[in-house]
């Protein structure tokens, strides 16, 4: 298919810090300052983190967002604080939405629509409490950089789109619905899957095999029946993560480019309302390895209850009254300091946030251009924990933080235990949902303690 | 202009300080204004009376809350600022006298937080930035740098709330008339590290009153008027935000002491100053004032706590009918319920809780906002 050398240049994973035990793994679960957009983020920011050059094109892949109308990628975008021309695209509907978005941001990039692309997939999926299938989902993010400075160059790829119903959602239902377990199996992945997977290895032998699966069973049953060599064939996602539905395959993928060595083949098989599968050759070796980072970082093991508390599963009180939530009005003067969060700077040299149109310093009038703060980093002033705020997950961390080159601002603080924290503490930002007033997310972004893991 | 020896109280008045189910705003405001002007020898309030300040933060329909409960139709002003409202109303009706634009006013600060269904002080989700918007997170900004920096912990706290605790038992008019341990104080649930329930004031409706009038015609409401000695308002940035903030203190009440020493021409306060009502909105908020107020040196304060410097029968008697945490903080009506208690103090008049020693110089000091706002106001007798 691709004429010229586009594709993978790097990547990113997000991995949510809570992991609660489900099926014999302790799945990585947001928490309930986090959501598919938020998980995006985190994922992309680490993406970008390897690269110079920043994306004109931004595709987001998820079954999961947060609004039914209102673009999630112009979210992840303004949060990344990327130019207002960059273009945005949303890819929903199916968990093989993350191998359709690598798919169009190939495309994209080779047709001169876009430079490079940003494809962005998260899923924070909910099945019904106590079933088989709540067992085996995880959320979790992944993020890849699409170029023409590829680790991973794609060859050619297969799909045929099919409309069985195995698993679906109406946009009222919060749990993902399915039919019986053995039919969705068969005809909601191991058939179609098989076959586009086995016009892909007609095309010739590959040495590594990124494929999706709702179960490690299901994966080890596919695996047998196609004419691949086992040992280029890894459970890691499965064992590791769980069926993170639009992120599964590309963390998959992630998952092989880490271990791949230039000149070997590759095929990432995905599955949804039909399935997809992609052929892709490596020319250089990873030389970063986010998924394996994100792993090892450090998590917070928590029960069901802590569960069914951050997703208000839990008969408890009476919900607030429903209310208009915070101004567009305001929102509109602000999002962009909000979402990206973006301080200012006087020509003095002094730093504000919010904006001041006055300088503290030097008292000067209208004289501060914006910078990005938010991935300077910084270190905390002041602290206090606040048992009296309302939280799913009382007390709320909050402290004064000093960011690095920049001005003070007064934030939360996310992923930390009370015990942890102390004055000085080094913080990274993290972008995520405060709260939902007015029935709607609203994002801002949290501290969170830096863990000294410079890539 | 200093306002020093311009204006006088003399008459104060005070509604019961709780959770007043059974009285609207204007039913407290009744009592404490009609006790102020009876206490003045007011028999005619149309003709004695030329405006009325009003301070409040919570209030729901604005100053005509006053004017009508008191069926007085004299000219309104509304004061508001932050915790210091009920204090700044005062300042402003010393400055109308002062200035001769009024010969006696009614000073009226009142609230009612009670009404509004929560029990502690409403959480307001309008944005996403400045949250948790809790005072009682803003007040504990200070306590990890400071406990750092000088060794306080939450015992030097707790000695506070017990102190504070122990002085609104003897104030009829208090709501907490409870005394608590050490031990109890440090075992409460927890509100916002490191205060506990104990360490922040109670919530609960109030009003109070006092009547002020120009230096001339004090004489004719009293043989020995209350005279205004200073009072004076402060402001310092955001501590949330300012760049150069240690948070050792407040700023504001270190801006404010210095011009309220300076109009009242005091230079030694911990020698001049017979006592004092504090802004005990939380313990800490009480310590920190010791300093910043110039009582001690910056990290000095637990050693006077723990000399009881500043309990009933100590050398700086703070908090003497038991302060916010007795009488909890209907905002606008906190700072006017402080004057009127230093005006019993040194008219001889405070009962089972009167200083000894027959006090000359007595301060109030209210802070507010994140804190931001600060004013004090010092009262003498001649």
């Amino acid at each position: 298919m691709t004429g010229g050398r586009i594709g993978i240049e790097c990547w990113g994973v997000f991995l949510p810090r809570h992991r609660l035990l489900r099926g014999g793994v302790e799945r990585p679960l947001a928490g309930h300052d986090e959501d598919a957009v938020t998980l995006g983020v985190a994922a992309a920011r680490d993406c970008l983190g390897q690269s110079e050059a920043p994306p004109d094109l931004v595709l987001f892949a998820s079954t999961t967002a947060p609004y039914a109308e209102k673009q999630s990628a112009a979210l992840v975008a303004a949060a990344l604080g990327l130019p207002a021309d960059t273009r945005c695209l949303d890819i929903a509907g199916t968990t093989r939405a993350g191998t359709d978005a690598l798919l169009q941001a190939c495309t994209a990039v080779n047709s001169g629509l876009a430079r490079r692309a940003l494809v962005v997939a998260a899923e924070v999926r909910m099945a019904p409490p106590g079933s088989v299938r709540e067992a085996r989902l995880a959320d979790a993010s992944v993020a890849m950089l699409i170029g023409p400075q590829p680790r991973a160059v794609l060859c050619s790829h297969h799909g045929l789109s099919e409309s069985v119903m195995t698993v679906w959602r109406t946009p009222t239902d919060r749990f993902v619905r399915s039919w019986e377990e053995r039919f969705v199996t068969l005809h909601g992945y191991y058939r179609p899957l098989r076959e586009v997977m086995s016009e892909a290895l007609a095309e010739g032998p590959v040495s590594r095999l990124a494929l999706v699966a709702p179960d490690v069973r299901s994966h080890q049953r596919l695996v047998a029946s196609l004419d691949v060599e086992r040992g280029g064939v890894s459970n890691r996602i499965l064992d590791q993560v769980g069926d993170c539905g639009a992120a599964q395959a590309l963390l998959s993928l992630a998952s092989t480019l880490e271990d791949a060595s230039p000149g070997e083949e590759l095929l990432l098989g995905d599955s949804g309302d039909g399935a997809a599968a992609l052929r892709l050759h490596c020319l250089k070796p990873a030389g970063f390895r986010p998924l394996a980072r994100a792993l090892a970082r450090p998590c917070q093991v928590v029960d069901v209850d802590w569960y069914h508390r951050v997703r208000e599963l839990r008969v408890g009180e009476y919900p607030p009254a429903p209310g208009l939530g915070i101004s567009a009005t305001v929102h509109f003067r602000e999002w962009r300091e909000e979402l990206a969060l973006t301080g200012w700077q006087c020509c003095c040299g002094e730093h504000h946030f919010p904006r001041d149109r006055i300088c503290r310093r030097c008292r000067a009038l209208d004289t501060s251009t914006p910078v990005r703060y938010a991935d300077r980093g910084g270190r905390l002033i002041t602290y206090t924990h606040d048992a009296f705020f309302p939280s799913p997950q009382p007390s709320t961390t909050v402290g004064v933080v000093q960011v690095n080159e920049g001005a003070r601002i007064y934030l939360q603080l996310a992923d930390c235990d009370p015990e942890e924290v102390e004055l000085d503490l080094a913080v990274n930002f993290s972008f995520r949902c405060m709260h939902r007033v007015g029935e709607r997310p609203n994002y801002y972004w949290k501290a969170v303690p830096a863990l000294g893991e410079e890539a | 202009m200093s306002l020093r020896d311009r204006a006088a109280i003399v008459g104060v008045g005070c509604s019961s300080f709780g959770e007043n189910w059974d009285q609207s705003e204007q039913d407290m405001i009744v009592t404490a204004a009609s006790e102020a002007m009876q206490d003045a020898g007011i028999d005619d309030p149309q003709s004695q009376i030329d405006a009325i300040y009003c301070g409040s933060l919570y209030t729901r329909k604005g100053p005509m809350e006053v004017g009508e409960a008191l069926k007085l139709y004299k000219p309104l002003t509304a004061v508001s600022n932050y915790c210091a409202t009920g204090t700044e109303a005062f300042r402003a009706a010393v400055m109308a006298v002062a200035a001769g634009a009024h010969d006696t006013v009614l000073v009226v600060g009142y609230d009612k937080p009670k009404d509004r269904g929560v029990s502690g002080p409403s959480v307001n989700l309008t944005g996403v930035r400045d949250l948790p918007g809790t005072p009682a997170a803003w007040f504990a900004l200070c306590a990890a740098p400071y406990f750092q920096s000088f060794g306080a912990g939450r015992e030097d706290l707790a000695r506070i709330a017990v102190k504070n605790h122990h002085n609104g038992c003897l104030a009829p008019r208090s709501f907490l008339k409870r005394e608590v341990t050490v031990e109890e104080v440090l075992a409460a649930r927890m509100i916002s590290w490191p205060f506990g329930l104990y360490d922040c004031a109670a919530q609960t409706d109030g009003a109070a009153a006092v009547v002020v009038t120009r230096r001339q015609r004090a004489r004719s409401y009293e043989s020995e008027p209350i005279w205004v000695k200073a009072v004076v308002s402060g402001s310092a940035p955001d501590p949330q935000r300012d760049p150069d903030h240690d948070f050792l203190r407040w700023k504001p009440t270190e801006q404010a002491a210095r011009q309220a020493y300076d109009m009242a021409g005091i230079s030694q306060p911990m020698a001049q100053i017979d006592l004092a009502q504090l802004h005990d909105c939380f313990t800490l908020t009480e310590l920190l004032s010791y300093e910043d107020l110039g009582f001690c040196a910056k990290g000095e304060a637990r050693h006077l706590i723990a000399d009881g410097v500043f309990e009933l029968t100590g050398e700086l008697p703070v908090n003497t009918d038991g302060g916010l945490k007795s009488f909890g903080h209907p905002t606008g009506a906190t700072g006017v319920r402080m004057l009127v208690e230093n005006v019993l103090q040194l008219r001889g008049q405070a009962e089972r809780r009167q200083v000894a020693g027959e006090p000359v110089l007595a301060l109030s000091h209210n802070i507010g906002g994140h804190p931001t706002g600060c004013a004090i106001a010092i009262l003498g007798r001649e």
